[in-house]
């Protein structure tokens, strides 16, 4: 394994934001790509390093243009946090 | 900053009809924050917000710490990955990885004479970068299915994403699962049955090739056109050309005459003399248009001609418009 490689694979694995499928896709790109292609890719990915940990430090960046998304965004968030209330049995007081 | 909390955060605030069950007070809090706080200090929501949340879980009822704690830690990391699947630095990421033309293994993997034996070999090597991955290669086809899936268009398989497949039922992902056709496969059939009945065949689908990865961009309306003026008399390949200059004009010619996939069937210096023909062509290129005299099929003509090694007539053919101008 060359450098660039262990370099991004421990980039990859180090993100706690990535699910496990995506690290594996991540990986296995990696491993198809040639070594100009991997050095630009590893610039993209540490782009999203510093964004995550940007994320982690409470830093937010939402441009207008996906303020429609954010929407559905946090009203997914939402929806799953009153789901998962829902599936707890929780006694909580009835609806209405 | 390009930012507006509060632009986005009525809608997490409204919740429809279906959804009596609010977290009322969380709401409200978010909403007045939304309305004072600034991008730098984003962070501070959570803090401000805690209060507000706690408040609705004595609502709900829930008063056991480590369920609320449970709860509060899913709020943040929810809006936290969700944002961050939402980052433009993540679709950067993802943009690059579907983009085949930084996947080169894969076209040689597709490409082979024998892919399977192919996708064997890469397997290999990947068990011996990484000891271990050998023993999942179903796993890996799993990923690799996983990835076509997000990468579909309009419920339909990108080019990448049949790739994909295809490398994934190699290393036994998929059996024998007939390749979903995909837009660009369609087109460029149609586009090739189109150029077979002007007399015009393309050898090997060089071309054709090129058209995939242009469809593959989401130049689906281009290639259709395309596809219409196919029937025209004139201008097929000068259109097809063009379009890929439309598509990539932040590539080098060099880069679009090799996506055209010439480099399957013509050695190196036949595409050098084939750009620098073309590069020549450049500069009058307006002018030749203008005259009409830019010819699309001496262009073929002399594709067809280099391919079969015949060079000089090749550019004898190609440079005929020049000398008519």
């Amino acid at each position: 394994m060359n450098s660039i490689e262990k370099q991004i694979i421990d980039l990859i694995n180090a993100n706690q934001y990535l699910s496990e499928d995506l690290k594996k896709r991540y990986i296995v790109a990696l491993f198809l790509m040639e070594y100009e292609k991997q050095e630009e890719y590893l610039k993209l990915l540490d782009g999203f390093t510093r964004r995550c940990e940007e994320m982690s430090r409470g830093i937010f960046i939402v441009h207008p243009a996906e303020a429609g998304t954010m929407l559905r965004t946090y009203d997914q968030a939402k929806a799953d946090i009153l789901k998962k209330i829902g599936n707890g049995n929780i006694n909580h007081n009835q609806p209405q | 900053m390009e930012f507006n909390f509060k632009d986005f955060i009525p809608g997490f605030l409204k919740g429809g009809p279906e959804q009596p069950r609010e977290l009322d007070k969380t709401k409200a809090k978010l909403k007045e924050l939304s309305e004072t706080i600034q991008p730098e200090t984003i962070g501070e929501v959570w803090g401000k917000l805690r209060p507000s949340f706690d408040a609705d879980m004595e609502e709900l009822g829930i008063t056991d710490a480590a369920k609320k704690e449970e709860l509060w830690q899913q709020v943040r990391h929810e809006v936290e990955s969700n944002q961050l699947e939402n980052s433009e630095e993540l679709r950067n990421v993802d943009a690059f990885i579907n983009n085949s033309q930084n996947l080169p293994e894969l076209k040689k993997i597709i490409e082979s004479t024998d892919p399977k034996a192919k996708a064997d070999q890469w397997l290999k090597s990947l068990s011996e970068k990484i000891p271990g991955w050998g023993l999942i290669s179903g796993g890996i086809a799993g990923y690799l299915i996983s990835w076509a899936e997000d990468s579909k268009k309009d419920g339909k398989d990108s080019f990448l994403g049949s790739q994909l497949r295809k490398l994934a039922s190699w290393l036994g992902g998929e059996k024998e699962k007939a390749p979903e056709p995909n837009e660009a496969e369609t087109l460029v059939k149609n586009l090739s049955e189109k150029f077979k009945a002007k007399g015009v065949v393309l050898e090997s689908a060089s071309l054709a090739s090129g058209m995939q990865d242009m469809l593959k961009n989401d130049k689906a309306e281009a290639l259709g056109k395309l596809a219409d003026d196919a029937l025209a008399p004139a201008g097929k390949l000068t259109k097809l050309l063009e379009a890929l200059n439309i598509h990539r004009t932040e590539k080098p010619l060099e880069l679009r005459i090799t996506d055209l996939r010439f480099q399957k069937n013509f050695s190196i210096d036949q595409i050098n003399a084939l750009v620098s023909t073309i590069k020549g062509e450049k500069d009058a290129k307006f002018q030749m248009k203008k005259e009409g005299l830019l010819g699309a099929r001496e262009l073929l003509d002399a594709a067809l001609l280099m391919k079969d090694g015949k060079m000089e007539e090749a550019l004898a053919a190609f440079k005929k418009p020049e000398k008519a101008v």
